[in-house]
């Protein structure tokens, strides 16, 4: 009796086994893979660019990713969810210059942030109540907010940029703990709680699980609609995050900034084999995509490549990223 | 005379279940030919086969006595072939006509002429009968119109062959009577018609020849002279089917479930029924014959009125699943793929999905807590996998089933769990353990709800079982009456 889960199966299983065999994933061969091509940027790039492998280059990748590498933490588990977020470079915009005004107008810096912060949740509440409540589809619902948030950002600056000179928002950008910027080690924290939470918590579950199919979800007993709701609040969130991180690198905030981040940051996770469709997708793995996306952006630089190619080089990773993720699948657009 | 399509010896295997074994089959032009047989008796997969959706695994079609390998749905159109699908298959956005000429568009260059299409709709509208505005978008009509476009797409084609499955499923009275005269038409001028369909009345009626297939094979196969309901009845499911094998006494406990004048949209009419501790109840109807939305108002997540209801102590229906589930309910949902598992998940996750919350400790998960709980389960549902981590697609049909009775049963506080179709599509023996398994629970003071439209699966399991026809309970039986035949004579 105690065998029973190892016994070989005996009712005959062919049609499924030949099924099993073909849709099988290789995760691990999957993983190397996309290992081997961030080590054979790194070391093309360090052939073609003195530059290329020092610390201080390679800090400088690490600090150009963490804004991007904050919303695609979340992103992932948006996707997983079977949702999509196209509004994050806007929310980022907002919670910037609502920041900004905050600081400028005499808040204490922390306080301003969480006040940007709960803006980004509320933004997130906009598009989730549209999904949820209004059963729009995700991808519809944050093209509107994209603009309609973007609109935003211009309306409450009026249009122009805020200079942010609290040192708050100077030691984010430039103080440095155990050899890493601030900046870097709020990426990596913020890796680090979505993959907990994915992993070890019931709620990261349900996501998988509503994700991967919801009415079977729903029937199991599971919230389908508040995991919905609640995802798109934690991506405006950390997309507000990124954008109080934003300031601080810059110097100012921006109404325009962030603006077409929303690409790179799917372009992130679907490279690191997150599924479009739902139910399927690893926040390590898009950590490992956001590196991607910064050694290709920091090496085009060294080697001067002019702007206009790293756009079209950045269009083409997103292709790129979604034909092999379907190839591995084999599921297409039909 | 050569016939208008014959198969010799077809042959068609799912997964070592041989589902069609060597049919030898004839339809002439001329002949209305009907295919009948119980659910999973294998028409849909020899339809499947003449219509080139399926290749069969060996046997041969021949189609105006040419021998023909289908290689799809439009390689048989080619050939003169046409079916209507039970489920709709139109471009709802689109016109009546456009829908029924879609493909066959008159047109010059490239430029489609709107007026002849309109007139040509027209033209085989009126040969239907049927008064239907060929400007109308189609997602606007009744499904009865629906499925009158459908023929009509199907006659516009001119075919020789043509496949109706359950073509007056969806059809009131006048519009069957339409249909019939449009079959007698299209016969007198040579049409052979393969009509596929529940309702023995109709099919005697209308066919000129007609096939039992039972368990994959042809057990009937006569010219409609004289023929009675009962010679199909008996063919359909086997003379000597047990009337219900023997099973140890019942204990009834209280009453959890009792419903009065549950009325759902036009699907279910003024319904009552009760079930108490200890006893599984059978709800048998034909497919399509409103039990399955029972079920489903049951568990709250159909809406429904009802005079009075008590389930568990709560005095209405639930609102919505997780209602249901707090009060101890459990659903196992007909379409294990689409509503029971998440198939690109383990095994485990999809074991866990319901309990998940039980196990963890403000929301952190207890990795120990949950293997033995997976464990635990799989050893009681005997789930055949090399591991828990493996994801639900590579299972076998009876050990999904498992899982999803595993999954929603994992609480270990089900006081009614309600089923559909528990065992449709799983081998004989994953049926008996999950049979065993309904047991197990009723033993231990649950209720199980049987929905299903397997006349031998109702029969096998259940202590007692009403019967739905056409949205009403038609009849209510004690074990000792529950055969399959003897259902479905009930239900038809």
């Amino acid at each position: 009796m105690t065998s029973t889960r190892t016994t070989p199966p005996a009712e005959p299983d062919v049609a499924t086994a030949t099924e099993s065999t073909r849709r099988r994933r290789i995760p691990l061969g999957q993983d190397l893979g996309l290992f081997l091509v961030l080590i054979a940027l790194v070391v093309g790039f360090s052939i073609a660019s003195p530059y290329f492998l020092t610390a201080s280059n390679l800090t400088n990748v690490l600090q150009s990713v963490a804004i991007i590498g904050v919303m695609a933490a979340l992103m992932t588990l948006v996707l997983v969810a079977g949702a999509l977020d196209l509004s994050v470079g806007s929310i980022a915009a907002v919670a910037g210059i609502v920041s900004a005004t905050l600081v400028i107008s005499g808040w204490h810096p922390l306080l301003a942030f969480a006040v940007a912060l709960a803006t980004g949740a509320g933004a997130g509440a906009v598009n989730g109540f549209a999904v949820v409540g209004l059963r729009i589809n995700p991808i519809i619902v944050t093209i509107g907010t994209l603009a309609l948030f973007r609109g935003i950002a211009f309306v409450l600056s009026d249009g122009r940029d805020i200079s942010v000179l609290d040192p708050m928002s100077e030691g984010l950008a430039f103080e440095r703990w155990l050899y890493l910027p601030v900046t870097v080690w709020l990426m990596l924290a913020v890796f680090a709680l979505v993959w907990w939470f994915a992993r070890f918590t019931t709620g990261g579950r349900a996501v998988y699980a509503v994700g991967a199919n919801p009415r079977a979800a729903r029937l199991a007993g599971l919230p389908v609609e508040r995991t919905r709701f609640l995802v798109m609040v934690a991506s405006g969130t950390t997309a507000a995050l990124a954008g109080v991180l934003l300031n601080a690198q810059s110097g100012s905030a921006v109404p325009a900034a962030a603006t077409g981040y929303e690409l790179q940051v799917l372009t992130a996770v679907l490279i690191g084999g997150t599924s479009l469709v739902g139910g399927a997708g690893r926040v390590s793995m898009t950590l490992v995509g956001v590196l991607i996306i910064g050694v290709i952006n920091n090496g085009m630089t060294l080697l001067s490549v002019p702007s206009y190619y790293q756009t079209i080089a950045g269009g083409a990773l997103l292709v790129l990223a979604v034909a092999l993720d379907q190839a591995r699948r084999g599921t297409g657009y039909r | 005379m050569s016939a208008a399509l014959e198969t010799r010896g077809l042959t068609k295997s799912f997964g070592g279940v041989r589902a069609v074994r060597g049919v030898d089959f004839r339809l002439e032009s001329g002949q209305v030919h009907a295919l009948l047989g119980e659910n999973g008796a294998g028409k849909s997969t020899f339809v499947g086969m003449l219509s080139g959706i399926l290749s069969p695994d060996s046997g041969e079609i021949v189609i105006g006595g040419e021998a023909a390998t289908l290689t799809s749905p439009v390689d048989a159109q080619r050939r003169g072939l046409r079916t209507v699908h039970q489920e709709l298959e139109l471009a709802g956005p689109l016109t009546v006509a456009e829908n029924i000429l879609l493909g066959r568009q008159p047109a010059r260059f490239a430029h489609v002429d709107q007026r002849a299409v309109r007139t040509r709709a027209i033209a085989v509208l009126d040969r239907l009968g049927a008064n239907i505005d060929p400007a109308a978008r189609v997602e606007t009509l009744s499904v009865a119109d629906q499925q009158v476009v459908e023929i009509a797409r199907a006659i516009a084609a001119e075919p020789r062959i043509l496949f109706l499955d359950e073509p007056t499923a969806a059809l009131a009275p006048p519009e069957i009577e339409r249909l019939m005269a449009v079959l007698a038409a299209l016969k007198s001028q040579g049409v052979a018609i393969l009509y596929i369909s529940h309702r023995l009345d109709e099919v005697l009626r209308v066919a000129d020849h007609i096939t039992v297939l039972r368990d994959g094979s042809v057990t009937f196969s006569e010219p409609n002279a004289g023929l009675s309901r009962e010679t199909i009845v008996t063919a359909m499911l086997g003379a000597e089917l047990a009337a219900g094998t023997a099973r140890e006494p019942v204990t009834l406990g209280e009453t959890i479930v009792e419903i009065e004048g549950l009325t759902i949209g036009t699907q279910v009419d003024d319904v009552g029924f009760t079930a108490s501790r200890g006893e599984v109840v059978g709800f048998f109807g034909l497919a399509g014959g409103g039990q399955m939305e029972i079920a489903q108002a049951l568990f709250g997540i159909r809406p429904a009125q009802t005079r009075s209801a008590r389930v568990l102590g709560l005095e209405r229906l639930p609102n919505h699943a997780r209602e249901a589930i707090a009060r101890g309910m459990a659903y196992v949902p007909a379409d294990r793929k689409r509503e029971g598992l998440a198939l690109g998940l383990s095994i485990a996750d999809n074991l866990l999905m319901t309990v998940l919350p039980r196990l963890a400790t403000w929301g952190i998960r207890s990795a120990s807590r949950e293997a033995k709980r997976v464990d635990e389960l799989v050893e009681r549902f005997r789930i055949k996998a090399s591991s828990s981590k493996a994801p639900a697609s590579s299972l076998s049909g009876g050990n999904q089933q498992k899982i999803v009775l595993g999954s929603r049963t994992a609480t270990g506080t089900t006081d009614v769990l309600i089923l559909c179709e528990p065992t449709r599509g799983v081998d004989v023996g994953a049926k008996a353990e999950i049979y065993r398994l309904l047991r197990g629970l009723t033993a231990q003071g649950a209720t199980c709800l049987l929905f299903s439209s397997d006349g031998d699966e109702v029969a096998a399991v259940c202590d007692r079982a009403y019967v739905v026809r056409r949205g009403r309970i038609a009849s209510s039986h004690p074990a000792e009456e529950l055969s399959a035949s003897f259902l479905t004579s009930r239900a038809l």
